[in-house]
């Protein structure tokens, strides 16, 4: 899947996987949560991936607005590699900006539109699987059609027409990625839901009487948390990549505010790629260990709710 | 069975006029139309050629007329002809569709030969350096943008190491050549590759850790390496099907998704149509190119779900 | 087991699916023009005597002179152009460089020192050189002045061999006023609107353009309304087409014709052999150029999207020359294997504020102001590195714009003029700026502007690329909404360009005056205007203009910043290649025919 280019299809497999991925409450022990938690602390990479990403979030949020702002258009300020200018760490870009800030600043913009964007997106995506797959009959039919509609629709054109309708803007943007990435969740949601709903345990809590709502909230939903983190992990991986190349068609955050994207579109200019490598390499290694780190995390959760993949108990 | 296929056929008529009618009112929507993309903005201005270009196009019609227009033509085959160089829109998108799927059909061929070993050994070897490398490698192709990638890969590639040509489908002077043509597809397939490796290696390792992981390990111990190449076989039967099916969800994105790619490398695909259309509001390309790809997410999507509730009984649409 | 079965057929279905796809690699249809186009009189060709006297080839060694490549491929991307693969030479504003290969004018441009325009580059030397004859020999000015005759060159003939005559040229004019011409817009022939006859015809309610008269096959007169001294200057951006070909396809259909995809005609250096969408054009030498055959065999034009592949597919070799932006100059004037040529682009890089949205910039003191707040030196010595010069009005040649200053960076002065003003601005909002330029450089160049603007006058502006041209024309033009704008204006060949911009008969959308609500009417500089048309002393004209100069850099219609350098990167291979980044592409002699490139 080109996750790097419009679309993820992360999950997918799980739409089909025969219900055995799925958790079910099992035998007296210790409690699956509990399980589900030792088996993901097993999972080195994965605690790497969140060491790692707390650093960065860290540095994210103590990093200075203002420093990444500030341009110094100076002759000697401009372009200046990193430890050439006292202070500037990491050195200068075109306009004399400090490149260290402006990388943490911009991992801030990036992280914030990545983790909202995906939380609108799975929560999209949730209330639209779980009607359709639980409802089923024409329900379903109707939800799942409109979101075959949406997964037909350029992309682009999709992006352009809002971004001119909602204004440029971070907020606009974080609405606009969840909307164009709930479709997938939803489809695989749904098919989770579906499985489930033939379970003999579902069919049981029917005969006896529980609500609709409550069968949801009780059942289902505790059910697909498994496929639903997972999804949302990959899904903030996929945004972050997603957003620099937005960058490149001019559908980006904007500029002055900085973002991963937007700092790594100085590299369509070779000059900028082959000479000035501190004013990419920064961001490029931020995004790269940013979305390594969330895809081990993903997958450690992924093993942890997976019970049979571990050669544990 | 059958009434179900028959009952999903039939409601995607309606689902695919729905779509034609959402994108076309979304092209209206966007800022500006045909004449302000034809228009340059260094030269001034010119209102005649403005009221020309609207006669032209109908651009003064109410919407739901052009929509009728529009549809009327394209059920008799007649999808126009393109704003930026008056060449018929279905030859263009047709065109477009052949080159497109070359590149990301190879792609994905790429992403599934690599990925699927790739994860079969990741799964082999849970946790273990090899795992680590692999899955980190894979990962690292689609941590960058496509678009970083891309002029990286040419610069590196390209220019540096003089390994392949930069950007196009073949050399330009040439006789055609399938050699040429292959090297011209191989930076492109594999930068588009990494992300289906990626997920190829995720779940097929995924899939066959469900399976066999511990008795992969005992059997090769207690009956030896045959053994558990018997077992493993058997396991990749059960990673077969998730497989399929993410082939399955996978061809839309054959048809327009390598938007970024095919620009860098001025690959003509749909993904680099797409974009030139919605540059000059060129509403008869876009609905063109909109065409093939609802078409293709339609019937993608509706092989996937037969072949899931085909597969378990217990899932079936009423 | 049917379970298997059934996935077993629908993988067949999809591996044979995609295998299909795979098999044949897919070359666009491949539109190429019939073959041996014969020709139908003998061609004016030079005599079999006149052949150089050929040195035997003993006397020079083999590896002295350089063995020649038949064909030069290159890419026309960036601003020149019209960023589609496939344009036509009635297209407004683009590629006019590229079809200058396969068309010619009327008359054309000579650049004046193209050796040490290379070198020894000058940002304020004339871009539009000496007019020189093209297809006309020669032209001269009737005594009442109101009429232009054209005595063509003889022996010109078409690339089918049809002899080229005065007919073409009525041909083209009115194929370009007539509505009914679907090849929108036919931006060139402009220049022929005071012409008599026009607007009847535009109207319908003539069926030629009674202004233009055939004399005979050589011999072609222009007739205007009012007395137009710069038309032989302003005519030379129109290609003429030939009556033969073009005239057989109905107006109506001339857009989707397969004749410009197949077998264009022009009385060029090359014509036309084939177009692969997508892909590239490809042009072959003719033979009977009236300046002589071309030393090339083929000029193939390569397609691309993104300028960075361009430049470097240039750097390896693949194509002999592309544009490049001023931040890539440094890096291949160190390319041994480069020539950079840069050259003025006769584009002024201006900004609007919208006084319609927010009245307190309809106060001259206020756009003062913001003309002295702008470091505009700094910006070009540090995000430019030197490539624009500043600008006092709109003219960016020095005969028009002699002794006007432009206004100097004072932030001290600008603070001063806002200071009546100053709880207006107060109150602004943060101000969308605006652009439609897509390129980093623009971006830096947007930012430090507004920094200035927000150190010195406590503005607050956005930058805003909207890459998305028709987003932005609407966003200017039609919706005028606007906050502020940075964008490009063409700024000649003539003071004539100011025409459109402040005369009050071209009160948007008539004309581009006023475009954001701000009409300008100024009596004198409409006089100046008018008069400076029919001016035939030079020196008189010129004067005219710099006065049109001086007006406006005071009253600040349009605030125009800087005229840019831009830059084309040329292998070393290239022999004898002429090429300046003028507007559109320009209308320029360069040498086609004489280009050469080494192995």
């Amino acid at each position: 899947m080109p996750t790097h280019g419009f679309d993820t299809t992360e999950m997918a497999v799980s739409e089909v996987a025969p219900p055995s991925v799925v958790q079910i409450v099992g035998p007296v022990g210790v409690s699956p949560g509990r399980r589900a938690l030792g088996r993901f602390l097993r999972h080195r990479l994965a605690i790497v991936g969140l060491i790692t990403i707390g650093l960065i979030i860290l540095l994210a949020i103590i990093g200075s607005q203002e420093a990444a702002l500030t341009m110094n258009l100076k002759m000697g300020f401009t372009n200046q590699p990193p430890g050439k200018l006292p202070g500037y760490l990491l050195g200068t870009d075109a306009l004399g900006r400090d490149i260290l800030a402006r990388t943490i600043v911009g991992g801030r913009v990036s992280i914030l539109v990545a983790l909202f964007s995906v939380s609108i997106s799975t929560g999209i995506g949730t209330i639209v699987g779980v009607t359709a797959g639980y409802l089923g009959g024409w329900v379903d039919l109707a939800l799942m059609r409109f979101v075959d509609i949406v997964l037909s629709f350029p992309v682009i054109l999709l992006l352009l027409v809002v971004a001119y309708l909602i204004g440029p803007g971070l907020v606009q943007m974080i609405l606009m990625i969840g909307f164009v990435t709930w479709a997938r969740g939803a489809r695989i949601i749904r098919g989770q839901v579906v499985a489930l709903r033939e379970m003999a345990f579902i069919e049981a809590a029917r005969v006896i009487g529980i609500s609709d709502i409550r069968m949801v909230m009780t059942h289902i939903l505790p059910n697909i948390i498994a496929p639903l983190v997972v999804f949302a992990t990959f899904g903030v991986a996929n945004v972050i990549v997603f957003e620099a190349s937005l960058s490149y068609l001019g559908l980006g955050v904007q500029p002055p505010t900085p973002s991963w994207g937007n700092l790594l579109h100085v590299t369509r200019v070779v000059s900028v790629l082959e000479r000035h490598t501190w004013l990419w390499v920064p961001p490029a290694t931020m995004i790269v260990l940013m979305v390594l780190a969330v895809n081990f995390v993903g997958d450690g959760l992924r093993d942890a709710f997976d019970q049979r993949s571990v050669s544990d108990d | 069975m059958i009434t179900f296929i028959i009952r999903r056929l039939l409601v995607s008529i309606p689902v695919f006029l729905g779509i034609t009618v959402i994108v076309f009112v979304f092209i209206a929507l966007a800022p500006g139309s045909i004449v302000d993309a034809l228009l340059r903005p260094e030269l001034g201005y010119d209102p005649a050629a403005e009221a020309a270009i609207i006669k032209r196009y109908g651009l003064d019609q109410p919407l739901h007329i052009r929509y009728i227009r529009w549809l009327a033509n394209s059920l008799q085959g007649e999808l126009g002809y393109r704003v930026a160089s008056g060449a018929p829109v279905s030859s263009e998108v047709l065109r477009g569709l052949k080159n497109s799927t070359t590149l990301t059909g190879t792609a994905m061929l790429l992403g599934i030969s690599i990925g699927i070993p790739l994860g079969v050994l990741s799964a082999v070897r849970q946790y273990s350096k090899a795992d680590f490398v692999l899955t980190g490698v894979t990962f690292l192709g689609i941590s960058l943008p496509s678009f970083m990638l891309g002029l990286g890969g040419l610069y590196l590639f390209g220019l540096k190491l003089r390994l392949v040509p930069i950007g196009g489908m073949m050399t330009i002077g040439k006789e055609p050549n399938f050699l040429d043509f292959l090297r011209h597809l191989v930076l492109p397939a594999l930068i588009l590759g990494f992300g289906y490796m990626a997920i190829f290696l995720r779940y097929t390792r995924a899939a066959i850790l469900e399976v066999v992981h511990l008795d992969y390990i005992m059997t090769a111990r207690s009956k030896g390496v045959t053994g558990a190449v018997v077992l493993l076989r058997h396991a990749f039967r059960n990673a077969l099907i998730p497989i399929i099916t993410l082939i399955g969800l996978s061809i839309p994105e054959v048809v327009g998704a390598a938007v970024v790619t095919e620009t860098v490398f001025g690959w003509p695909g749909l993904g680099m149509m797409m974009v030139e259309g919605i540059q000059d509001r060129d509403f008869l390309l876009i609905m063109g190119v909109t065409l093939v790809l609802a078409l293709t997410v339609l019937v993608s999507n509706m092989l996937t779900d037969v072949a899931y509730a085909y597969a378990d009984p217990r899932i079936r649409y009423n | 087991m049917k379970k298997q079965i059934w996935f077993s057929t629908v993988v067949a279905v999809i591996a044979s699916l995609m295998l299909a796809s795979c098999a044949t690699p897919a070359p666009a249809p491949v539109v190429e023009a019939p073959a041996a186009v014969p020709a139908t009189e003998a061609p004016a060709a030079v005599p079999a005597t006149e052949a150089p006297a050929a040195v035997p080839a003993t006397e020079i060694p083999a590896t002295e002179v350089p063995a020649l490549r038949d064909t030069m491929i290159a890419a026309w991307v960036g601003p020149c152009c019209n960023g589609n693969d496939w344009v036509t030479p009635m297209d407004s504003g683009g590629d006019a460089h590229w079809f200058s290969k396969i068309y010619s004018r009327l008359t054309t441009f000579e650049v004046l020192d193209p050796i040490k325009q290379v070198v020894d580059y000058d940002s304020n030397s004339g871009v539009y050189g000496k007019l020189t004859g093209d297809l006309a020999e020669s032209w001269a000015v009737s005594d009442d002045k109101l009429t232009w005759t054209f005595n063509l060159r003889k022996g010109v003939t078409w690339h089918d061999g049809v002899p080229f005559t005065a007919k073409d040229i009525k041909f083209t004019v009115e194929l370009c006023f007539n509505p009914k011409n679907t090849m929108n817009p036919c931006h060139y022939v402009a220049a022929a609107n005071g012409v008599v006859g026009v607007e009847e015809y535009k109207t319908e309610k003539a069926t030629e353009v009674s202004g233009v008269k055939v004399v005979d096959d050589n011999t072609i007169s222009f007739t205007f309304v009012k007395a137009n001294s710069l038309f032989p200057v302003t005519i030379n951006e129109l290609f003429i087409l030939p009556e033969h070909t073009v005239g057989k396809i109905k107006p109506e259909g001339m857009k989707e014709a397969e004749y410009w995809k197949t077998s264009q005609i022009g009385t060029g250096p090359f014509k036309w052999v084939k177009w692969e969408a997508g892909v590239s054009t490809e042009l072959a030498a003719f033979d009977n150029y009236w300046r002589g055959k071309p030393k090339l065999a083929k000029i193939i034009r390569r397609h691309f999207e993104d300028t960075a592949a361009a430049l470097i597919a240039f750097d390896a070799g693949e194509i002999q020359f592309t544009y490049i932006t001023a931040d890539e100059v440094a890096r291949e004037r160190e390319n041994a294997e480069a020539v950079v040529h840069p050259g003025n682009s006769g584009v002024d890089n201006a900004m609007q504020f919208n006084s319609t949205k927010y009245p307190v910039f309809g106060n001259i003191e206020v756009r003062q102001a913001i003309m002295h707040a702008i470091d505009r030196q700094g910006i070009i010595d540090n995000v430019y590195e030197g490539a624009a010069s500043m600008v006092s009005c709109l003219y960016g040649l020095p005969n028009l714009n002699a002794g006007v200053k432009p206004q100097q960076y004072d932030p001290a002065l600008a603070k001063e003029l806002v200071k009546p003003f100053a709880a207006e601005l107060a109150k602004l909002p943060e101000l969308q700026f605006d652009t439609y330029y897509a390129d980093p450089l623009s971006l830096n160049v947007m930012t430090a502007i507004a920094q200035n603007l927000k150190d010195n006058l406590g503005l607050n502006l956005k930058p805003m690329q909207m890459t998305d041209g028709a987003a932005w024309t609407k966003r200017y033009y039609k919706d005028n909404a606007s906050d502020v704008s940075f964008f490009g204006a063409a700024n000649g060949p003539t003071g004539d360009r100011g025409f459109s911009y402040f005369h009050s008969d071209n009160a948007y959308p008539i004309g581009s005056n006023g475009v954001t609500g701000r009409f300008y009417k100024n009596a004198t500089v409409d006089q100046l205007l008018t008069d400076a048309r029919a001016d035939f002393d030079t020196a008189a004209q010129d004067a005219k203009y710099q006065q049109v100069c001086e007006i406006t850099k005071n009253e600040l219609p349009n605030m125009y910043v800087w005229q840019t350098v831009r830059f084309h990167v040329v292998s070393k291979k290239v022999n004898d290649i002429i090429i300046i980044p003028a507007a559109g592409g320009g209308s320029y002699y360069d040498a086609a025919e004489l280009w050469t490139v080494n192995e």
